[in-house]
């Protein structure tokens, strides 16, 4: 479970002396409902002679008692200290007495709902899904098990949860699993304090469970073994869409290039690069380098896709998995059907989302079957439905921790505590930014931030964004105070929030979109409200900056330096502006960003004249030069602009990014120039001059000689790579170098490494290294992504941290 | 010497007096209020003939620059207010001008702007009876400004509204969109373009009097001038509270003007027209419409391109080629990236 919680110290409840027997009623919060607690806290009273009942209350677990002190004081320890494997306890509340009288022996009651009583709870955590557990896959291979081949086993410690779950508390009745009813073996072994299974919540079994089927391409299902029908499919290089737990997946069989080919053309989706699943470890091992934390976050519960280096030895893959990449995503089965449709494969199967171009992804399965048959051959389906939909979780391993960069499955909604001083934190609603958006709601016992939703640039998508919204504040009966928004005017989350403020009659408050993400970064490290101030170094493709700055003559920021902390703060340092031509387009067409920064830096005159010859700039003379030329100087659509994105556009031009004009997917420049970086192996090289400018009172890192060198090496004909590599390390000790000038004249407590640039390993991790030589208090991005999924949770830290200064100023 | 205009034409002295007589008398002669008094009188039986309710519209005219390929600021200051009052279903009869000079114009440049809007008034049937003219110093304002003010009638029986679009409307445009707008960037900017692009500068008083012959019940229509398709289907849409689709296949774009987007960045549903209409009509009336529209020059390019799916919300949605659906949004300020 991500998140920064700490236990709530238990309250000390004074219980009388002697072999007298007491009552309490103990509450206790956190993941604590869908992973076994209720029998596990069965079969613990038992065993210590404690009598009473259990009982889920909302997303809580009550426990009420009578047993001597010792016994009594016993299980509290054990249920604070050593609760089961997959429960993560926040908070243990103890009171004496109890509400009603209780007989002998110890029972499991009915769950209490909101709709019985009503008692404002706050956030708490939602149990998350989880992968299946090595119990539960060893009856999945055992002939003589009744779960042989079962594609939905599951226990108390694995399997589908927030994906089914329609309401809480966690019990089967409030799932999409009520419709099975138990038969007599499965009920069993629900009823038995001594099985695993007992109170498990998705049990199930061949007889009683949910059915597979295999449906083709016409849509006529086809009898016989659907596993066996889906395999022989890919075998025949076909592209099946299976239902995953959080929505459907395209697969296809990822050595099989011509296979693949069709999936890019039927997905339109030409370069991005596509997902592995693997069988085992020892085939992950193959396709790339593990390190430690690799393996771990492969093989944890929430079996998330791990971004890992793929060998460059053996080419063992297709490059068209990932064209141009040398980091791929590599994921372990996340349910038992994964498992038995791997259980053959030797190579591994391209596993992507099951979405046509720009659309959430399929949850439904008939609306998979008309909108993915387009792309699919195939259908592999089952008839339990899929309440929330959760894209598949995407981590990359820095510096030792796992840093997730897309929350999905087995991760969100996720839970977070508030970091110290944000105890009287109002209710609020946060709605993130276009891209990568996901929502937050935070109050006083906490902050929960939702999965991924996608880009808001499809009506869909907006849509099923503003649903889970909904979801989430009904969930928690969340009523915000507060609704917060990206500074940007025209993004459609912005839209949506302000028409939210409107309907509940609350205020909305417009956040930088990099203060938010510096925001995002401060709490996902706990830092507290007091902590003072903290430079943040925000690198990121775009945000909204403020217009009132008259030191500012655009307002698209992107690489900047921040002084401040939650409730404030501003630059003191920025990328020299330079034009966007073409506004968005030009993060879609690098070429563009190419010219606009060697036209500002050295002048396309020069360019020409000095380096006409180089290949790249020939290349560059080829699209309409004159004319964006024009339009930069008429001032027409080219926004000044400070992104450190579009820099990495300009470089992975030059260096060759692609043949084609256009970039398809966000990050695409950023993820070239990474990995020809990384393919660089050879001595130590120093990097390219970029340098400070101090001459106005906002410092800018100017450009003019870094433009310089790399043009000479490009007429040189050096290696893409060590340009690349040099580029990197440039860029690294200028953000250190002007790290250290803002130390000069600001006192400041950390240094916060935030935006989408931070998804760039070499970058994060060089600049670690050197800021911790320099003595720095380094904080980066631990369990909300650097990218623009954070934003959420900046922005309502932000909020919460205004309310409570306001509240205090008044 | 070329004669130019000093601020004593301004100064309601002779050199006004004369210039009133040289440039203005002659090109707006009215019919019977030709007599030079402070106002224009016009009997309410000439306008009783038109219709049962009056129409009555002002717009200001600032356009850098003055003459642009396809037109010049008279003629969209004329054209723009008879469209002003032409989409409310009115007959335009009426028009003032008033002008804003700056010191130093030349004579002959103010010239040709009166005579393209005599031309315009002409040809749509409008009279201008009434104006007014103020010269400003040299840098006060750019060449000249021109405000219109128009009178037409509107005939019993037409109820066109910004809030009758009702689920199953068809929407209708009458040709290409974006061309002023990108008749006017590629002015000011050297694109180094094959062709000029025209501006789209007309009168629709006739078309929409046609279109109104065929189908008396138009429920919206409104000309796409500032802000494009885009800000007028976002009107409605926000105004008669319903989701439209649009469909970016069936949207007439030239592909001259859909050159000068690709290489500017713009999106030509939200460039600016100056001779478009956007009419929401219902669905048994849309084939009749578009024929009768089709047979007039200004709108032989006309063409379906959604319909309200939807009559709650307020939202316009496109479906691209690639099957996403975009939404297209009013703009705040400017048009600034969203892409991170
Ligand atoms: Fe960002
Ligand atoms: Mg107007
Ligand atoms: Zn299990
Ligand atoms: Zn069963």
């Amino acid at each position: 479970m991500a998140g920064c919680d700490h236990i709530t110290m238990m309250q000390q409840v004074p219980l009388s002396d002697g072999k007298a027997l007491n009552t309490v009623t103990i509450c206790v919060k956190g993941v604590v409902q869908g992973v076994g607690f209720r029998p596990w806290v069965v079969g613990l009273a038992e065993s210590m002679g404690v009598s009473g009942r259990v009982y889920n209350h909302q997303g809580a677990v009550i426990i009420e008692c009578r047993g001597d002190t010792s016994s009594l004081s016993d299980l509290i320890e054990h249920i604070q200290n050593r609760p089961p494997a997959r429960a993560h306890v926040t908070s243990v509340d103890v009171r004496e007495g109890l509400d009603l009288a209780i007989s002998s022996g110890f029972s499991i009651d009915q769950s209490i709902t909101k709709k019985c009583v009503s008692l404002p709870e706050g956030l708490l955590p939602i149990t998350l899904d989880f992968a299946p557990c090595d119990l539960c896959l060893r009856e999945l291979l055992d002939p003589d098990d009744r779960r042989y081949r079962y594609p939905f086993i599951s226990c108390a410690d694995c399997g589908p949860r927030y994906s089914i779950m329609q309401s809480a508390p966690f019990d089967r009745e409030r799932t999409s699993m009520s419709r099975f009813v138990l038969c007599h073996a499965c009920a069993e072994e629900y009823g038995d304090p001594r099985d695993r299974r007992f109170h498990a919540q998705t049990i199930s079994c061949h007889q009683c469970g949910p059915k597979l089927r295999y449906i083709n391409g016409r849509g006529t299902r086809i009898d016989g073994d659907p596993i066996g029908l889906a395999n022989a499919a890919l075998k025949r290089g076909e592209i099946v869409a299976l239902k995953g737990v959080g929505g459907f997946q395209l697969v296809v069989d990822a050595s099989n290039g011509s296979a693949l080919d069709r999936l890019r053309k039927r997905k339109n989706r030409p370069h991005k690069p596509f997902a592995l699943m693997v069988r085992n470890v020892e085939l992950a091992k193959q396709i790339g380098q593990l390190s430690r934390e690799d393996l771990n976050a492969l093989t944890s519960v929430t079996a998330p896709i791990v971004l890992i280096r793929a060998r460059d030895s053996g080419k063992m893959l297709p490059d068209a998995i990932a064209p141009g990449l040398r980091r791929i995503g590599v994921m372990l089965p996340s349910s038992t059907l994964h498992c038995l449709l791997l259980g053959e494969w030797e190579t591994p199967l391209v596993v992507t989302s099951g979405n046509v171009s720009g659309a959430p992804l399929c949850v439904d399965n008939n609306a998979a079957l008309v909108e993915l048959a387009s792309i699919a051959d195939g259908f592999l389906l089952y008839d339990r439905d899929i309440e929330h939909r959760l894209d598949d979780s995407v981590v990359q391993c820095v510096n030792g921790d796992v840093v997730p960069l897309r929350l999905g499955r087995g991760y969100a909604p996720g839970y977070f505590s508030l970091p110290p001083g944000f105890e009287k934190a109002p209710s609020v609603l946060a709605m993130g930014a276009d891209l990568k958006n996901s929502v937050c709601l935070l109050d006083k016992s906490g902050v929960v931030l939702s999965p991924y939703n996608g880009d808001f640039s499809d009506a869909r998508v907006i849509e099923s964004g503003s649903t889970r919204a909904d979801e989430l504040l009904n969930h928690y009966d969340h009523h915000p105070s507060v609704v917060t928004v990206d500074a940007h005017p025209n993004y459609f989350s912005t839209a949506e929030g302000f028409k939210r403020g409107e309907v509940l009659g609350v205020e909305v408050w417009p956040v930088q979109h990099h203060h938010a993400h510096l925001a995002a970064c401060l709490a996902d490290n706990g830092w507290p409200r007091s902590g003072g101030a903290v430079l943040g170094v925000v690198l990121d493709g775009m945000g909204y900056g403020p217009p009132n700055d008259s030191t500012d003559y655009n307002a698209v920021w992107g690489g900047e330096l921040l002084l401040g902390g939650y409730e404030q703060c501003r630059r003191v340092t920025r990328f020299k502006p330079v034009p966007l031509p073409g506004g968005d387009m030009a993060a879609k067409q690098p070429w563009r960003n190419a010219l606009a920064h060697l036209h500002a830096a050295i002048g396309w005159t020069n360019v020409q004249a000095d380096y006409g010859r180089v290949s790249a700039i020939q290349r560059l003379s080829l699209f309409p030069v004159d004319a964006v030329l024009s339009m930069m100087e008429a001032k027409i659509n080219s926004p000044l602009s400070s992104s450190c994105g579009r820099l990495f556009d300009a470089v992975a031009f030059l260096l060759g990014a692609g043949s084609d004009e256009q970039m398809s997917y966000e990050g695409q420049g950023a993820m070239y120039v990474q990995s020809l970086a990384e393919g660089y192996i050879g001595d130590e090289l120093s990097g390219y001059s970029f340098d400070i400018d101090n001459h106005s009172d906002l410092r800018e890192v100017v450009f003019t000689n870094f433009w310089q060198e790399l043009l000479c090496d490009l007429r040189a004909s050096i290696k893409p790579e060590i340009m690349a590599h040099k580029f990197h390390l440039g860029l690294v000790e200028v953000l250190e170098q002007s790290v250290r000038q803002a130390g000069d004249e600001y006192d400041f407590n950390a240094v916060v490494l935030s935006g989408g640039v931070f998804q760039n390993v070499l970058i994060t991790h060089e600049l670690i290294r050197r800021l911790d030589k320099g003595g720095y208090n380094v904080l980066t991005h631990k369990n909300v992504p650097p990218n623009d999924s954070g934003i959420a949770f900046g922005q309502a830290m932000i909020a919460a941290a205004r309310w409570i200064g306001m509240k205090e100023s008044a | 010497m070329k004669e130019i205009i000093t601020l004593a034409h301004g100064a309601g002295g002779k050199a006004m007096e004369s210039l009133i007589q040289q440039v203005f008398v002659p090109a707006f002669h009215g019919v019977e209020h030709a007599v030079l008094e402070d106002q224009a009188r016009i009997p309410m039986r000439l306008l009783a003939e038109h219709g049962d309710r009056l129409a009555f519209t002002t717009d200001s005219y600032v356009v850098d620059p003055i003459f642009f390929p396809g037109g010049d600021i008279g003629m969209l200051a004329v054209n723009g207010t008879i469209n002003d009052l032409a989409v409310g279903g009115a007959m335009p009869l009426y028009m003032s001008c008033a002008m804003v000079l700056e010191e130093g114009l030349p004579i002959e440049i103010l010239q040709r702007v009166v005579n393209s809007m005599v031309e315009a008034a002409n040809a749509a049937q409008v009279s201008i009876v009434t104006g007014d003219t103020k010269v400003v110093p040299r840098g006060q304002c750019d060449k000249l400004y021109i405000n219109t003010t128009g009178i037409g009638v509107i005939n019993s029986g037409v109820q066109i509204s910004s809030q009758r679009a009702c689920k199953g409307d068809v929407i209708i445009v009458n040709g290409s969109v974006g061309d002023h707008g990108a008749a006017i960037v590629s002015a000011r900017t050297d694109l180094k373009l094959e062709a000029s692009i025209q501006s789209d500068t007309q009168s629709l008083s006739e078309l929409v009097q046609i279109m109104l012959r065929v189908c008396p019940d138009i429920h919206c229509m409104r000309d796409a001038t500032r802000g494009g398709v885009a800000a007028v289907l976002n009107e409605l849409a926000d105004a008669s509270r319903c989701t439209m689709y649009v469909d970016e296949k069936s949207i007439p774009v030239s592909p001259d003007v859909r050159g000068v987007c690709e290489i500017l960045g713009f999106d030509p549903l939200y460039l600016a027209n100056e001779g478009k209409l956007i009419a929401i009509v219902p669905e048994s009336a849309a084939e009749l419409v578009l024929c009768a529209m089709r047979q007039h020059p200004s709108g032989a390019g006309s063409v379906v391109i959604g319909q309200v799916v939807d009559q709650q919300g307020s939202a316009v949605v496109m479906e691209t080629q690639f099957g996403a659906k975009r939404v297209i949004n009013r703009l705040v300020g400017e048009q600034l990236p969203r892409i991170c």
